[in-house]
């Protein structure tokens, strides 16, 4: 199976409009610079920031606990809520525990090699004595700079996933279960986590300078995105009430809410709800409207999950193609069909 | 009883194929990560660069 023509123009030409977005931030900089006349860059290479807003200094350790602890225990308790009220049902099987499970602890461990090994080993050696060599850029620049190089690059390596036939089995586990809860948010198969382009593009750019940025966008993108997968309609109120629907129309189209997400985990399009083929956006889904991606409905599927789901093993799920499953006919398993393009 | 266990897990050592298909993976990982870094430093230097006094 392979992409349609029509599909590579599309490519070919949303690659193209994303490069100059991407150069958006630094055009706005030297915009910036050449009306001011300010040269930091002048300055001796330091790690500290003397831009950084007094805000920020306030908010800071906060901001490091939720990143470290605190998606950790918004995903947990909220798991366990949404799981005492009854929001699985009988569809959290024991073989659906089990892969939420291990896909939300195994990357835990196994991640920290490949992050420590890029963080102290590939950066210093692909690009010596430029640890934070931008650290000059403006709290604010860096911070769109991050927001954007950052979401952008996951909504292609998203994008991709669904419509290059030979990845999608690397993504299809965040979307096998019958489901919609916290639990997604960390379901993904250990292959597709490991290699997820905005982690390097963002260890990249912190090690060039911009930390501080990096974590409010970190923080803000997790707290959207959790948002986004779990079960709490947080956007409803917005489309029930007239008064903040033109709120609503502004959100809807510049962040992921749970109903554009929840429409891109659901199994069917023929409700004109679901959204599979669609609705790439992690924490923006200005780009699903750029890009002519995204759905909006301001409604909820009636059932998530994929038509030809077999319950693979957890092993296989987490680890294909290194562990496959034994199911006959699965695309996980040896010589499985590859659907692909969903 | 480890190759027991991997048995159970059904492992079988990667065939040629899978390690193409890993390995054509990475390749588009890294060009998805390459084309914002090379756009976002390269601009950053050229800043640098072009407004040098």
């Amino acid at each position: 199976m392979s992409l349609s023509h029509t599909d590579k123009v599309k490519l070919k030409r949303d690659i193209g409009i994303s490069a100059l977005i991407y150069a958006i931030p630094v055009v706005v900089l030297y915009v910036y610079f050449q009306f001011t006349g300010a040269k930091p860059w002048l300055l001796p290479v330091s790690p500290e920031h003397s831009d950084l807003p007094s805000f920020f200094n306030f908010i800071e350790p906060y901001l490091k606990q939720i990143q470290t602890r605190g998606f950790f225990a918004i995903i947990i308790i909220l798991g366990i809520l949404e799981f005492s009220l009854g929001l699985y049902e009988k569809k959290w099987t024991k073989s659906e525990k089990l892969v939420d499970i291990v896909c939300f602890v195994a990357p835990i461990f196994l991640l920290i090699p490949f992050t420590s090994f890029h963080k102290f080993v590939v950066l210093p050696f692909v690009l010596p004595g430029l640890e934070n060599y931008f650290s000059w850029v403006p709290f604010w620049g860096a911070f769109f700079l991050i927001a954007i190089a950052d979401d952008l690059t996951q909504y292609w390596y998203h994008r991709l996933h669904h419509q290059v036939p030979f990845l999608w089995r690397f993504h299809r586990t965040h979307h096998s279960a019958p489901y919609m809860g916290m639990a997604m948010a960390s379901r993904q198969n250990f292959i597709y986590t490991v290699f997820f382009s905005q982690i390097y593009v963002t260890a990249t750019l912190i090690y060039l300078g911009l930390g501080p940025a990096a974590l409010l966008v970190g923080v803000l993108k997790g707290l959207i995105t959790l948002s986004a997968h779990s079960s709490i309609p947080w956007d409803k109120p917005f489309y029930k009430y007239k008064i903040l629907h033109p709120v609503a129309w502004v959100l809807e189209r510049v962040i992921s809410t749970p109903a554009t997400h929840h429409a891109h985990h659901a199994d069917t399009l023929d409700d004109g709800v679901g959204n599979y083929k669609g609705n790439f956006g992690n924490m923006f889904f200005l780009w699903d409207v750029i890009f002519k991606t995204g759905i909006i409905t301001r409604k909820y599927p009636k059932s998530y999950g994929i038509k030809f789901y077999k319950q693979e093993e957890w092993y296989a799920q987490f680890l294909w193609p290194i562990f496959k499953s034994k199911k006959e006919g699965s695309e996980l398993s040896k010589s499985g069909p590859e659907i692909g393009g969903v | 009883m480890a190759i027991s266990f991997f048995r159970k897990l059904s492992f079988r050592f990667l065939t040629i194929s899978d390690i193409k298909i890993i390995g054509k993976k990475i390749i588009v990982g890294w060009i998805v990560s390459l084309i914002p870094l090379i756009i976002l430093a390269g601009g950053l230097f050229l800043i640098i660069r072009l407004l040098q006094p």
